[in-house]
């Protein structure tokens, strides 16, 4: 492993070919963005300094989340300013290679899989669908009125009272949640492909709602703005349980890179 | 980010809106560090054959780094610390991340014991 070298070239995404039109946004440390013209596609990339971004840095600052909040930003920059150009495949971080030769080698290497992968965003945008829960007291757990304001009259009163509360707090847990589960049906349905992973930590949304959903779905280009207006039926559906839909993006398609092992639900429509 | 929020801790009143809340469709909020963390760090392609040769090495960072997108103490170094005194957010409805933190961590030291492993053998 050589860090000797001055240089180091970032990848950070792949175009379909070396479009001359694209309009290039600004780099990761303000480096110009070129494409590399591969066989079959091209790649974003920068020249960067590997004293300041090279394997070294990567090892050090790999749990230091201000020098990785500045790299992905800057990373996630440029494929924003891209994807709303063209259509574009996004590399994982750290995107580090020795020098343009060697990054064309190992694309060439992966050439087919890395062409499926483009096909299958091609044409398309990823949004993001976020449920919050911003109104614990949603339908049907009205209960808690003057009555609780009482003080309660004996142990048992009381006892009685927090198992009914516990109780009417489930009921309320499992109506939001067949609620969730019909709104990602729905925008699954209204979409490509979507994904589902784990709510964000409170601590890092700097959310104090807490996260009952965190989708991303594929969308076609063409079909945004009846997907938009999927999610304000969506939403329609979720407000009287006292929960928020957050649709983000559109996004370059971060969540789809991986190759479809299965027919979503999606596909079927 | 929205003050108001703040000086309303109790979990109530905030009417839901009849409309979904927009963010970068409609020019509307910015994109959220968390979003954009996750999906820059933990997605999209990786492409084998770099200067980190080993396949471990990056591994063992991807995991470092989900690691830290849902650490508290991360969180707070980050200048995000609204939580505190707020116990509630993160207790409720949020029981799975304890058990794949587990494994993560227990991953980071498999992947520690082979890379100390291979650097041994480089050696010898």
């Amino acid at each position: 492993m050589s860090e000797r070298e001055t240089c180091v070239i970032h990848a950070y995404g792949l175009v379909d070919r070396a479009y001359s039109s694209l309009s290039m946004p600004t780099g990761i440390g303000g480096a110009p963005v070129t494409l590399l013209p591969v066989d079959g596609f091209a790649a974003l990339v920068s020249e960067l300094d590997a004293e300041s971004y090279g394997p070294g840095m990567w090892r050090a600052h790999a749990e230091d989340p201000r020098w990785l909040e500045h790299v992905a930003r800057e990373h996630h920059e440029v494929l924003q300013a891209i994807v709303q150009q063209t259509d574009v495949l996004p590399l994982r971080l750290p995107g580090i290679h020795e020098s343009p030769a060697r990054l064309e080698q190992v694309l060439d290497e992966q050439r087919a899989d890395l062409t499926e992968g483009l096909a299958h965003v091609r044409g398309h945008v990823e949004l993001g669908g976020q449920i919050f829960l911003v109104d614990r007291r949603g339908a049907g757990s009205e209960a808690q009125g003057s009555d609780a304001q009482q003080r309660p009259r004996s142990g048992r009163d009381y006892l009685r009272r927090r198992s009914a509360e516990a109780e009417d707090r489930e009921q309320a847990r499992l109506r939001r949640q067949a609620k969730v589960l019909d709104a990602h049906e729905a925008m699954a349905h209204g979409s490509t492909r979507a994904v589902v992973n784990p709510p964000q930590d409170a601590a890092l949304s700097g959310r104090e709602e807490p996260m009952l959903l965190n989708a991303a779905y594929l969308v076609p280009r063409y079909d945004l703005e009846g997907f938009i207006a999927l999610a304000e039926q969506v939403q329609d559906d979720l407000a009287p349980h006292g929960m928020v839909l957050e649709v983000t993006g559109p996004w370059p398609p971060y969540n789809f890179t991986d190759l479809p092992e299965r027919v979503s639900a999606g596909d079927t429509r | 980010m929205d003050d108001s929020r703040f000086s309303d801790h109790a979990p109530t009143a905030r009417p839901s809106p009849r409309t979904p809340t927009f963010v970068g469709t409609r020019g509307g909020q910015p994109q959220s560090l968390a979003d954009v963390l996750e999906r820059v760090l933990d997605k999209g392609v990786v492409i084998v054959g770099d200067i980190q040769v080993r396949l471990l090495d990056i591994e063992l960072l991807t995991i470092k780094v989900r690691l830290m997108i849902a650490s508290v103490d991360r969180a707070r170094e980050m200048g995000i610390n609204w939580w505190e005194g707020d116990p509630f957010v993160s207790s409720l409805e949020q029981n799975e991340q304890n058990g794949e933190r587990k494994q993560l961590e227990e991953r980071i030291a498999q992947l520690e014991r082979r890379l100390e492993g291979s650097e041994k053998d480089e050696r010898t």
